[in-house]
């Protein structure tokens, strides 16, 4: 019994084993542009083939034959090599459950067993296919990097569709399954870190505002998430009738007005009771160095306090990063994989709070 | 304190703009911050009192209902209820994936990119309705594949011209070799 519950967390191997043992892949380990507000930003385009009935509506074999499309597609690639294959079928289902807690895939896609993901070894590439469209391409930059992102994703699109017959309509755009995806069939989207606005109770009117003009707000595991860690993701609702470019434009000016927000709401916080500021964000380094149970939600939040006072300056010799991975090593797949069996939600509290004390001590000694 | 950026009027407004894990303090006239602000190089001034800073955005669609409501305020309801009287849900079916417009409906979703065409005297009031549009302004497929060696050259170009103007001739010397590169590549004579 002991010995078949090990075993469902047995490591897998290589090149898969590497995305699921790393919580920030090369692209989003460094800072980006406005980085002590915006996490990350990504781009993903929706396409299908034209030949083949949408994946709501297809066959088995109509799924194996997409894939394969896509893989030759993908094999003219100049950097063609950089990429790894993983099919769902092939995986056990703690290994999509990573991906998805890494956001390299949706959880639908992730119950699909005739999807699969194309990943670049930088991550900053990801491609999924037979999700509800035949194409998801996302990919991902760090901090507030909107247009490098799409230029990068646009550039994928290019190759692709110089191989594949995408569906495309000259008044409607890309043809997407759901209607709210045609014309362009690209999210933008921006992930914010916003304690200050969340403590100075502000974060809802900003919400408010940015959603009265047109664009969406939400946790960061997607759709009906509510916000953990006081990580949002605003992006575009609208996807067709204006360009690519007004789109990425509007969302951008939008995470701007955000991001300054946030940082003014940090000024007033230290300037009207600095020594309350301190006190939450010492006591929350406290219990991330020396609880012996944390749970997830806590952890988010105590790890969102100290990476709040690190962007402040009052946390010392504690990078960014270190505080950024465990977002992701705390969740429960990536955890359990860490330590390479099941656990039951008491263990995983424990060992949630030594992977913490472990990862930050570690990170304290190199500085 | 004088302006930054005008050197002449003195400098009352102060930012902070961070770039990387490098914080970059900005001084500068109400004049030259107004300029910038509207050039979109910096972000709009903050309410007093963290008044909602919905006054100075403009919103750039006229619809904003999430989903599934927006669906249903369009067809009635989920559930395959009827529609308008006069719209006959069986008459219209996708001769590709046999969806019919009920059943599109009823899921909400496409079968096929043939449904779009079966669709179609439907479709622009729907699209309306969700974006606030029906007609696409983006990009095509490029059906090219050196589409994108073009796209870099013209970014390409377009940084070179920042760069003589900037007087940066190393750096222009590198984007120059770059570009020619790139235009051997393509197979084109050097312009």
């Amino acid at each position: 019994m002991a010995e078949e519950r090990a075993r469902s967390f047995a490591p897998l191997d290589g090149e898969v084993d590497r995305f699921l043992r790393t919580p920030l892949g090369a692209a989003l380990r460094e800072e980006g542009p406005e980085g002590d507000v915006a996490v990350s930003s990504r781009v993903r385009l929706a396409r299908n083939l034209r030949e083949f009935p949408f994946p709501t509506a297809m066959r088995p074999r109509d799924a194996q034959a997409v894939l394969t499309r896509v893989e030759s597609a993908l094999a003219a690639f100049p950097d063609a090599a950089q990429y790894v294959r993983i099919r769902m079928g092939e995986i056990p289902p703690f290994a999509r459950g990573i991906l998805v807690e890494k956001h390299l895939i949706s959880p639908l896609l992730a119950e699909n067993p005739a999807g699969a993901v194309i990943v670049r070894q930088d991550e900053a590439v990801s491609l999924m296919v037979n999700e509800e469209d035949h194409l998801r391409l996302q990919t991902f930059a760090a901090g507030l990097a909107l247009q490098e992102a799409y230029r990068e994703a646009d550039h994928v699109d290019d190759l692709l569709a110089a191989h594949l017959d995408i569906a495309f309509d000259p008044r409607y755009g890309f043809l997407t399954a759901c209607p709210t995806n045609v014309g362009t069939g690209m999210r933008a989207s921006v992930m914010l870190h916003l304690p200050a606005l969340a403590l100075t109770r502000t974060l809802g009117q900003v919400v408010e505002a940015v959603q009265k003009v047109g664009l969406v707000v939400r946790g960061i595991y997607g759709e009906g998430t509510e916000a953990e860690g006081n990580l949002y993701q605003v992006s575009n609702q609208v996807t067709l009738g204006l360009s690519e470019g007004e789109l990425l434009e509007n969302l951008l000016g939008i995470a701007r007005q955000v991001i300054e927000q946030e940082r003014r709401a940090r000024d007033v916080l230290l300037r009207e009771d600095r020594v309350a500021l301190e006190d939450r964000i010492y006591r929350s380094y406290g219990i991330l160095t020396s609880a012996r149970r944390i749970s997830t939600r806590e952890a988010m939040e105590r790890i969102s306090d100290v990476l709040l006072g690190v962007h402040l300056g009052l946390v010392q010799g504690i990078p960014s990063r270190a505080l950024r991975e465990l977002w992701v090593m705390i969740r429960p797949n990536f955890l359990q994989y860490t330590f390479g069996e099941s656990l039951g939600p008491a263990e995983r509290d424990e060992r949630r709070a030594v992977l913490i004390r472990r990862h930050l001590k570690e990170a304290m000694a190199r500085g | 304190m004088l302006c930054e950026r005008c050197k002449k009027r003195p400098a009352t407004v102060h930012i902070t703009k961070v770039v990387g894990d490098q914080k970059v303090e900005l001084h500068l006239c109400e004049e030259c911050a107004r300029e910038l602000r509207e050039l979109g190089e910096l972000p709009p001034p903050f309410p007093e009192e963290f008044k909602p800073f919905v006054e100075g955005l403009q919103p750039f669609s006229s619809t904003f209902f999430p989903l599934p409501e927006l669906l249903q305020s369009f067809f009635g309801s989920f559930g395959g209820k009827e529609g308008s009287p006069r719209e006959r849900d069986d008459d219209l079916r996708c001769p590709k994936c046999g969806m019919t417009w009920r059943e599109f409906r009823e899921k909400g979703k496409f079968g096929c990119s043939e449904c779009y065409e079966a669709f179609r005297p439907r479709l622009a009031p729907l699209f309306r309705r969700i974006h606030g549009a029906s007609e696409h302004r983006g990009k095509s497929p490029a059906r090219d594949p050196s589409s994108h060696l073009k796209k870099r050259l013209e970014e390409l170009r377009a940084e070179l011209r920042r760069k003589v103007e900037e007087e940066a001739y190393e750096e222009a010397a590198r984007i120059r070799d770059e570009i020619r590169a790139l235009e051997n590549e393509l197979g084109g004579r050097a312009g």
